[in-house]
This record gives structure tokens, C-alpha cells and sequence, in this order.
């Protein structure tokens, strides 16, 4: 039953991701909460930090960010888990995202349109549950109640 | 060895220097996957040696805690 705070005087949304390699190493990440991203991406850099090669990428996207339109490479995630949900050999983007972005990166329509969702800005609570069960539907009313 | 403190106290005490801070994770929120204490491993202001440090610890976390951009918009143009 996630129910992640953020801070509400900040512009952005930015939630707990993990990532883990084929070797079981798993590498904890803050990614920005953004909707209006159709794919969940990761910083270049950061891939490189958590040894997955985008470098010798062969499949690319055009991708359009807030100051440029640029091709950028698409790798293969072993496992990333948000939300406390695992999901397994999953396509991100591999960004070039700056250093003074503070995410390691993009949580996008791909993973979020998994879930459901309630944002309450003014509490600074995020509620999120998959959309796979009853369980979890009675969870997600449960936890809107309480956030609200 | 460092001791095991909240990585929130962790982060607190370097914020606004330009620098990465490694932490080797040692507790999670299962929930959201969030971490929650942990010990640190190094600072530095160097990605290299950040990654280098990063090496020892089996669960950790590489953030950086200097001057933050505050926007980003990503929108790519194909689905996969």
C-alpha cells in the first residue's frame, strides 16, 4: 500500500526507485514523477555508475526535452522496482540528463499507467497502487481516504 | 567503519556542496522501495571515484547534493 511523501513546496515529485543488475547488485535511485514523459528514462551517467552499457546501444528514439530535441539510446533494465513493484527486463531511455538535475531519472507514462493514482499537492502525498487486483483497488480507496 | 545512521541525516549534513555522496544501503522501506538508513561510504566531487567507491557495498546509492535544476521535460516521439 505505497503512500509516498514529497515535498509540496517543491516543483517536482521525485520518488524511491530501485534498480538491480543480472550480478544482484541494486542500486537505489530517486526518479522525478512525470507524467507527461512517455517513457521512463535513466541518466547516461547514472547507467554507467550501475555498469550497464548504453553506449553500444542499437536501438535509439528521438527524444524532446525543455531545451533541445535529441537522439538518445535505449538499453535493457534487468529489474527496476517502484512502488514496491518488480518489473523485469524493462526498456528505458538512456538520458543525457546534467548533473544538477536532481533525479537519477524520468519515471514515465510506460511504468506510471501501471498503477493507480492519487496526488494530494497540498499534504504532499502520493498514493500508488498496481492495477492488478481487487486487493489492491480496496487498498487504493483505503489509502485516498487516509491521504486526503 | 562509518556507523549506520539515517540516510536522511546523511544527506542533510553535505547538502548544497557539490559533491557525490555514497552510501552502502543497509535498511528499505519494502513499500516504495525506499531506502531508509544506511553507512557512508565516501564524498567526493568526482563521478569516477564516486563509482569507484560505490564498488564496495552490495545495495547502495550514488546522489548528488549540490546546486539542483529544478525542471525537466522529456517526451519522446515513437512508442517502443
Amino acid at each position: 500500500m505505497p503512500t509516498v511523501p514529497f515535498d509540496p513546496t517543491r516543483r517536482l515529485i521525485r520518488v524511491p526507485v530501485a534498480v538491480t543488475r543480472i550480478d544482484g547488485r541494486t542500486f537505489d535511485l530517486t526518479f522525478i514523477f512525470d507524467p507527461g514523459a512517455a517513457q521512463t528514462g535513466l541518466s547516461q551517467s547514472v547507467l554507467t555508475d550501475i555498469g550497464i552499457n548504453w553506449q553500444d546501444a542499437d536501438r535509439f528514439v528521438r527524444v524532446s526535452t525543455a531545451s533541445d530535441t535529441v537522439s538518445v539510446p535505449i538499453v535493457t533494465v534487468p529489474s527496476l522496482e517502484v512502488f514496491g513493484v518488480p518489473f523485469a527486463n524493462l526498456s528505458v531511455l538512456a538520458l543525457p540528463l546534467p548533473a544538477n538535475v536532481a533525479a537519477d531519472g524520468v519515471l514515465g507514462f510506460d511504468l506510471l499507467s501501471r498503477f493507480w493514482l492519487f496526488i494530494n499537492y497540498r499534504r504532499g502525498l502520493l498514493v500508488a497502487e498496481p492495477m492488478n487486483r481487487l486487493q489492491n483497488r480496496l487498498a487504493l480507496i483505503w489509502q485516498i481516504l487516509r491521504a486526503w | 567503519m562509518q556507523p549506520e545512521e539515517r540516510i536522511d541525516d546523511i544527506l542533510k549534513r553535505y547538502k548544497g556542496q557539490d559533491v557525490y555522496v555514497v552510501i552502502e544501503v543497509l535498511s528499505v522501506d519494502k513499500k516504495v522501495s525506499r531506502p531508509l538508513t544506511g553507512r557512508l561510504l565516501g564524498v567526493t566531487p568526482d563521478r569516477n571515484e564516486a563509482r569507484r567507491l560505490a564498488k564496495q557495498a552490495q545495495r547502495v546509492m550514488i546522489r548528488w547534493v549540490g546546486e539542483e535544476a529544478e525542471v525537466i521535460v522529456v517526451h519522446a516521439d515513437c512508442s517502443l
